[in-house]
């Protein structure tokens, strides 16, 4: 079944991969797929320096492991220099829903699955939609949003429903727009 | 039921996002003292080099007639960047993708364009600004120090932490307190000066409406409308953060109004008093010899280049901004260059129009002036989008503009397009003024 499926179990973990592997050939300057732009590494000469900052002790040892299993690139030393941040900004009151198009079904459910297996959000509710599908929920949604989810259907064929805590919705935005999203609609906040 | 009767109102749930989240919007001290962040540096920008040398020419030019405009525009302005922080915070998108989103690129479009030929105006006239500072305080002709000053700008915003940056050069611009020593040390006839300051004064020249439309279009600026928003977005805070939001903005803008009736103080009791009109910024530097003596030029040249170096990476940035939001590109001055690469190219774009503006010798005083004329033209058009976008329940819900938002927003819509009506009319009668 997983060879029928073109779209990767873990675009994350690809994503993660395809970060280090940048670094390990000398091409470091895109954001962390995870840590965003709070992360940097550089490879000079057999030295990897890694520097910045994460959230949480977990998250420091999970970035340890991630650099123990890289196998390439001659690495003899390893300058780890990570500080653990916790973060200090309040969590949403409310829920907010964030509604992105795609261009086709596939890079919607990569998408889905970016998101969830991303620690940096918790989404309580993630829906793979299309023109047909959306009508019930459009309903019980944003009856009013018609005419921009319509000009988003001329965009993108395949929507991603992802309904999210208010201030997650920030980095949830900026993973779906990392993921391809072609067009993103946010709903204003509610209980 | 049941559960409804027997519980305290803290415990019942709440009915509307407005409800859920009032508690939480009550501002402690403590979290008032670190809400003035994003408010003193908008409010610090804002009386950038344009700004500061609108505020030296209408003092010169009409003295405190127009100390009025000040005072009204306060609230205006309070309550339009309110408007535009509640764009950030409720949409989590930035001005342009909003307006982009809910009204089409067909309005989009002009509204992005003329601001980023504003913009890039201002960082030009900025550029020139720093430079004729610099040409003050060591001699050496303004054009030599136009393209060191905008790489260093340019580098610094694309590859550092330009807010960091920022932080500093505050400090710098406390230089400019010292009009209002200079303006107390000059011997104004307060009476005067309070009488023009409170009871509204009009005259029918084009000078004093030309003074009208840039001081208003200086102090209600449609750059930091996007910069407001965007700022916004990168503090990643929730809607319960929107009265420590408001309230820091108020007392940036507060403070920045008071240093600009300093300004204008000082300026037309030392230049306006003796009919010296602003030809150059020695000029300008004038107006504070009351308290400096001959160091009044060094003191002058430390706060312009500290303001400039503020302002003009929030005026490339906010360009940027606007210009990615507008074609839905990856955006945000948080992420590295590889992850946004044509918000950055923007943003190296505006920085070379500025400068290519800033070395074809035009005026610096008459460039930085008529800079902040055409904010002002500009704004009233933008003020209605963002009072429409923000009274509509359909993007805000529950965070819709209460009577009050709307009462200012529309009457900055009405005070700006009013000077902006009175300005044509006055060329079109009465021609340039001499």
């Amino acid at each position: 079944m997983a060879n029928s499926d073109p779209v990767g179990r873990d675009p994350l973990g690809e994503k993660v991969r395809a970060w280090w592997l940048e670094v390990l050939s000398g091409e470091p300057g895109r954001d962390h797929p995870i840590y965003g732009p709070n992360l940097r590494a550089n490879l000079s000469g057999d030295v990897l320096e890694v520097s910045g900052l994460v959230e949480s002790k977990d998250a420091e040892e999970k970035l340890r492991t991630e650099i123990l299993t890289l196998d390439e690139g001659g690495i003899c030393q390893v300058r780890f220099k990570v500080k653990v941040v916790e973060p200090h900004g309040d969590r949403g009151v409310l829920k907010q829903t964030i509604m992105a198009f795609f261009t086709n079904a596939q890079q919607t459910r990569m998408a889905e699955r970016y998101l969830e297996g991303h620690p940096g959000v918790t989404p309580t509710r993630v829906e793979v939609l299309d023109e047909e599908s959306v009508v019930p929920v459009l309903k019980e949604l944003a009856n009013e949003w018609r005419r921009e989810l319509a000009d988003g259907f001329r965009k993108g064929k395949s929507l991603l429903l992802v309904e999210v805590d208010e201030v997650e919705a920030f980095r949830a935005i900026e993973l779906l727009d990392d993921t391809k999203g072609v067009e993103i609609l946010v709903l204003p906040p509610t209980v | 039921m049941k559960a409804k009767e027997t519980a305290t109102p803290a415990e019942l749930p709440a009915e509307s996002a407005l409800e859920a989240v009032a508690t939480r919007r009550k501002l402690h001290p403590r979290e008032a003292l670190k809400a003035l962040g994003l408010g003193v540096i908008t409010g610090a920008a804002d009386n950038d080099p344009a700004g500061i040398t609108t505020y030296s020419v209408v003092g010169a030019s009409v003295g405190f007639t127009q100390n009025w405009l000040l005072v009204l525009s306060t609230p205006l302005v309070i309550f339009v960047q309110l408007m535009a922080a509640k764009v950030g915070i409720v949409t989590k998108t930035d001005l342009a993708g909003a307006i982009r989103i809910h009204y089409g690129r067909a309005v989009a479009m002009p509204a992005v364009l003329l601001t980023v030929v504003a913009n890039v105006i201002g960082i030009g006239a900025d550029l020139v600004a720093i430079a004729v500072a610099l040409q003050l305080i060591t001699g050496v002709r303004l054009l030599y120090f136009v393209v060191p000053v905008a790489a260093a700008l340019g580098y610094v915003t694309i590859f550092f932490d330009y807010k960091r940056l920022s932080r500093y050069l505050l400090w710098v611009v406390l230089a400019f307190v010292s009009y209002a020593i200079a303006a107390f040390l000059a011997r104004p006839n307060w009476v005067q000066v309070f009488h023009q300051t409170f009871v509204p004064h009009l005259q029918l020249t084009s000078t004093y409406w030309f003074g009208a439309v840039g001081l208003l279009g200086t102090t209600i600026t449609p750059f930091l409308f996007f910069w407001q928003t965007s700022g916004e977005i990168e503090e990643r805070r929730g809607v319960q953060a929107l009265t420590r939001s408001q309230f820091g903005n108020a007392v940036g803008l507060i403070t920045s109004n008071v240093a600009a009736f300093f300004i204008i103080v000082a300026t037309g009791s030392v230049l306006f008093k003796h009919g010296v009109h602003i030809a150059t910024a020695a000029d300008a530097a004038k107006a504070l010899e009351p308290f400096a003596g001959p160091a009044a030029k060094y003191l002058f040249a430390i706060g312009i280049i500290g303001s400039g170096f503020i302002a003009v990476p929030v005026l490339a940035a906010s360009t940027a901004y606007s210009v990615a939001g507008l074609f839905g590109w990856r955006r945000g001055l948080a992420r590295q260059t590889r992850n946004a690469p044509h918000f950055y190219l923007v943003l190296g774009i505006g920085f070379l129009l500025g400068m290519e503006l800033a070395v074809a010798g035009v005026d610096p005083i008459k460039a930085l002036f008529y800079s902040q004329v055409l904010d002002g033209l500009i704004a009233p058009g933008l003020i209605v989008i963002l009072l429409l976008l923000t009274s509509s329940r359909k993007v805000m819900g529950d965070f819709v503009n209460g009577a009050l938002t709307k009462f200012w927003g529309w009457a900055a819509v009405a005070v700006m397009a009013g000077a902006d009506v009175a300005l044509i009319y006055q060329l079109a009668t009465t021609g340039l003024p001499k």
